[in-house]
């Protein structure tokens, strides 16, 4: 852009070092009044961590791309209704993408959905490892799934049905063959004992 | 509510409430649950201790990199509409300080912008420049580029051009795409920090030269918006077009 479009703020990653020392919180201001400068670099540090979600849930690329996209742009139209009271930026952002892919996964066909939320994923590419942050997001996503695979195998297969594969618990009920009440009893211990080892590593996280 | 009824209320409640912090339960007893959390101190703090649990399970995805084009194809998006709703707002005739613009954010909270942003509407801008000649003598005609929404049925065909001769204007449109069903292109004219006023001139045409009833002064901002048939007194909808004669 060029011309009369000389307004516009510079949005590239290096003519805004100062932008790069901001916390999400504030920079999510910025963006909420319009600076795209801003906006770009909540993109650029949470959009891996909103793609693999995206990706875990839908089985797909191109919908993991249309998800992240949508997740994005609906952040970027939307900042000023993030609350800080109720969780970090990061928080924020991948439960809009969680919405989002579940809405996209309620589209499709259910035998797409199970196919998604199993275990194997066709095109499953490790990301690399570029800093420190996601060296420690590495570990923690590692402690998380130490912590799913210690749960009792009932109640971790009813969370991921729900979370990952965007299930409604009387379809898992189906699924599983188990009562609707057996299914949400599941939900809530595995959940309650998920929270109990995670531990302090939630407030490393936040 | 009777105790009874709370305590049946609190029971079904407390039983769903994993798979209300799951996203799992359909709206109607979404709905039962956080009629009961509006009044059950205890269930809204097990629910809080649920979500930390539901916000870690991210972490659990395998990570993979988001593909670098999606975020050309986000981060275009994004500079397009900073780009045209800051011609839009208040801050447009000073210098890009993010922090004084704000009737941005009113303006992207209006309605109309987040129907048109949940319809998924991209906005491309059109690079404004002057291409008429003269622009260095005062009563000269003068003609500036303006900046193009790319709402659906916009092509690469799309232009519109505003041309200002001595406070008179015309705003010269070619391959516009039709305007929604029952509504009219309405011109406002935007001076200095005032809120737009209406033009007094609405549209349908396609292409041609539309002459615009309000004076246009050095300075102002020129907007076009889709309004219901007969035009509006406050635009009710994002920018269509937007010109700001040099």
């Amino acid at each position: 852009m060029s011309g009369g479009m000389s307004r516009a703020r510079a949005s590239g990653p290096s003519g805004d070092s100062g932008l790069h020392r901001l916390a999400d919180e504030d920079l999510i201001q910025l963006s909420s009044r319009g600076d795209a400068a801003a906006f770009q670099i909540i993109y650029e540090r949470h959009t891996d961590a909103a793609y693999s979600l995206a990706y875990r849930m839908c089985g797909r690329r191109g919908v993991a791309e249309d998800v992240t996209q949508e997740a994005f742009l609906a952040l970027w139209r939307s900042g000023t209704r993030y609350d800080r009271t109720r969780g970090s930026v990061r928080t924020w952002v991948l439960g809009i993408v969680h919405n989002r892919a579940i809405d996209a996964l309620r589209r499709s066909l259910v035998h797409d959905r199970r196919r998604a939320s199993d275990e194997g994923l066709e095109e499953r590419f490790e990301a690399r490892e570029r800093t420190d942050v996601e060296a420690a997001r590495r570990e923690e996503a590692a402690s998380v799934r130490a912590a799913l695979d210690q749960l009792p195998a009932e109640q971790c297969r009813v969370i991921e049905l729900a979370y990952f594969g965007g299930f409604t618990h009387s379809e898992i009920a189906e699924l599983l063959d188990a009562p609707v009440g057996t299914i949400k009893g599941r939900m809530r211990l595995g959940l309650e004992k998920l929270r109990g080892s995670l531990g302090g590593l939630q407030e490393a996280m936040s | 509510m009777s105790g009874e009824a709370f305590t049946r209320a609190h029971d079904e409640a407390a039983e769903a409430l994993g798979a209300y912090a799951l996203g799992a339960l359909p709206h109607d007893e979404a709905a039962r649950v956080e009629i009961h959390l509006g009044e059950c101190d205890r269930c809204r703090e097990d629910l809080a201790a649920l979500r930390l649990a539901v916000d870690a399970l991210p972490s659990a995805a395998p990570p993979v990199d988001a593909p670098p084009e999606l975020k050309a194809r986000v981060m275009s998006v994004v500079r397009a509409e900073a780009e045209l709703l800051q011609a839009a707002g208040e801050g447009a005739d000073r210098p890009p300080e993010p922090r004084r613009r704000r009737r941005l954010g009113a303006l992207l909270a209006r309605p109309a912008f987040a129907a048109a942003a949940a319809a998924g509407l991209a906005v491309a801008a059109i690079v404004g420049f002057v291409i008429g000649g003269g622009a260095d003598t005062g009563g000269s005609v003068r003609t500036v580029q303006a900046q193009v929404a790319s709402v659906a049925g916009v092509t690469p065909n799309t232009s519109a051009a505003l041309r200002v001769s001595d406070r008179r204007a015309t705003l010269m449109v070619r391959d516009m795409p039709e305007p929604p069903a029952q509504k009219v292109y309405e011109v406002w004219v935007k001076h200095g920090a005032a809120a737009p006023v209406p033009a007094g001139t609405t549209f349908v045409v396609r292409s041609g030269d539309i002459p615009i009833a309000h004076s246009v002064d050095h300075g102002d901002q020129v907007m076009v918006t889709a309004e219901p048939s007969g035009g509006s007194l406050m635009p009710t909808s994002p920018p269509m077009i937007v010109a700001r004669p040099a």
